[in-house]
């Protein structure tokens, strides 16, 4: 195996406990990982804002791609040192037609998530909980519109990505996908159950981990990249070694070169010790 | 304005008068393009089985850009320069819920047209009264198939688009979303009804992208011409954007010049606009 000098890693289901809980043993294995001259960089679908709590905390190193892969952030400054926005005009199209289809819509910016449904989400405040448990710097950022037209011309320059869920978790109706597709292209996923995420064109993992590679001036082979679910494929497959958590689906596991044990085990530490290992021979 | 270097076109709607022939004015147009030393490049959703005797017929010269982005080859040798394919697990993922939802579909690789036949009320895709009369040396190959796994085989590895019709000319919202959660593919419409389904990385722009960067050719010295919600990926990405008469309404709003309708030369104007009168 060609030595690895950078560790990717995704976030949900890989690299995290749950959404909120981080895994102190992850964290210990960062660091050990950092000792040994490999740089550790999370990719995930969150935005740097609903992120940047498993980032600081595990003082991942500069640069972190976020947004599933829209954007490039040094969290040092958290600054953009790339960004890939949704065409405003698309913006404004998607968002009006999933207004008119009732459904919820999620508009990521790399700061905050600019939020408009009929209803919110139920179980809104169960959901917001965790992060008012946390201290203030470290919350999510939400901003909750209640006039279309100011959602959109307020966010439609800045839109990284965005999420639609159907009202009441209902499956949004086929004429919305439609009108979506038919506004350009999108790269269409989807991060959990029952929602949609839009991009635009060029933002995948696989891309920004690409970029990253360039801008860190690391080749391909001397990668290894973890992640558990479909928008992982692509840089599992690309990174010189591929890791597939325990707990993905069988095939994201195909598609990976290790398979390691499920996120609720701490797989990505034990990985990452055994690679340290490897490599300290 | 920047110069232009190359043109690339859509053909189905745009360059073409029928599925085998070409408007004259428009071959006249890109001969003199060509003489002028700038290229000009089809950039097609059918797959180069589908368009190769075409290309070599109407003397498109240079590349191709076939299956809507996903390969580019050599238009008169058939080589292929670059591919994107859908990878296997998407794919197969990809054909699985096209069946279980809608059941109408097709997948292509540069040279293979591989349809599922088990359905009632099958119809094959571009099946024309005018393709019975045409030679059969110009017809396109299929193959029909009866299982996913045998689909598989044939496209393994080089799987690029997967066609799919759906009777209401939406398809169900569970399809969609199940598909968003099996991979990262990029969905466009290159007729009502009918989606194309391709990796990300893929589609008109990412086509057109990747053959630029090949050539060393910036975007703003690229003129692109389409009618269709397939084509505006590549009409927003160019320096010129042109969007025919006729073409859909959306289309013409996203263009940065809105040329004569595909049946009255709308190809040959913007060439003569943009290439031969500056």
């Amino acid at each position: 195996m060609n030595e690895i000098k950078l560790i990717v890693t995704d976030l949900d289901g890989t690299y995290l406990q749950s959404y909120h809980e981080l895994n102190r043993e992850n964290i210990k294995a960062v660091a050990a990982a950092q000792a040994a001259g490999i740089m550790v960089c999370p990719v995930t679908a969150r935005n740097f804002d609903c992120a940047r709590y498993a980032i600081t905390e595990s003082n991942f190193d500069a640069y972190c791609v976020t947004n599933n892969g829209a954007a490039i952030i040094d969290r040092r400054t958290e600054e953009h040192v790339f960004y890939n926005f949704l065409q405003p005009e698309a913006v404004r199209a998607i968002v009006s037609a999933a207004a008119e289809a009732n459904a919820e819509i999620d508009i990521f910016t790399n700061q905050y998530v600019a939020t408009y449904g009929p209803t919110q989400l139920k179980n809104m405040d169960e959901r917001l909980k965790p992060w008012l448990e946390k201290p203030e710097h470290l919350r999510r950022h939400e901003h909750r519109y209640q006039d279309l037209e100011a959602l959109i011309s307020e966010n439609c320059n800045i839109a990284e990505n965005i999420t639609l869920h159907g009202h009441e978790r209902e499956e949004m109706p086929g004429w919305l996908y439609r009108r979506i597709i038919e506004q350009g292209e999108f790269y269409l996923t989807s991060s959990h159950h029952m929602c949609i995420d839009i991009m635009a064109y060029g933002s995948t993992k696989i891309e920004g981990v690409q970029r990253l590679a360039a801008i860190l001036g690391i080749d391909r082979k001397n990668i290894m990249a973890f992640g558990d679910n479909s928008n992982d494929i692509g840089m599992i497959r690309w990174a010189g070694v591929g890791v597939a958590m325990g707990n993905a689906r069988d095939f994201v596991k195909a598609a990976a070169d290790i398979v390691a044990a499920p996120n609720t085990e701490a797989g990505f530490a034990q990985e990452v010790y055994k690679l340290i290992e490897s490599q300290s021979k | 304005m920047a110069d232009i270097k190359i043109v690339m076109t859509d053909l189905d709607g745009t360059f073409m008068h029928s599925i085998f022939n070409p408007f004259p004015e428009n071959v006249e147009a890109m001969h003199k393009s060509q003489a002028k030393g700038v290229p000009v490049v089809a950039v097609t959703a059918r797959n180069y089985n589908c368009a190769s005797k075409l290309f070599r017929a109407a003397g498109f010269q240079g590349h191709v850009i076939i299956n809507n982005g996903s390969a580019i080859h050599d238009a008169q040798t058939g080589e292929t320069l670059w591919e994107n394919a859908i990878p296997d697990p998407w794919l197969y993922e990809a054909l699985r819920l096209s069946m279980e939802h809608c059941g109408v579909m097709e997948a292509y690789t540069s040279n293979e047209a591989v349809i599922y036949k088990k359905l009632p009320g099958y119809n094959p895709f571009y099946q024309r009264e005018d393709e019975a009369d045409v030679d059969p040396s110009l017809q396109r190959t299929r193959r029909f198939v009866e299982s996913i796994d045998e689909m598989m085989n044939i496209l393994s590895g080089h799987g690029q688009l997967v066609r799919v019709r759906f009777p209401n000319n939406e398809g169900p919202g569970s399809y969609y979303e199940s598909l968003c959660r099996a991979g990262e593919f990029l969905i466009t419409t290159s007729n009502p009804g009918i989606m194309e389904i391709m990796a990300a990385g893929s589609g008109k722009r990412g086509g057109c992208q990747q053959l630029a960067r090949m050539l060393n050719i910036a975007p703003e010295n690229v003129m692109t011409i389409g009618d269709q919600y397939n084509d505006v990926g590549m009409i927003i990405w160019a320096g010129i954007g042109v969007a025919v008469g006729s073409a859909k309404e959306r289309v013409k709003e996203l263009a940065d010049y809105v040329s004569l309708p595909f049946d009255q030369g709308g190809v040959a104007h913007a060439i003569e606009k943009f290439v031969l009168n500056v």
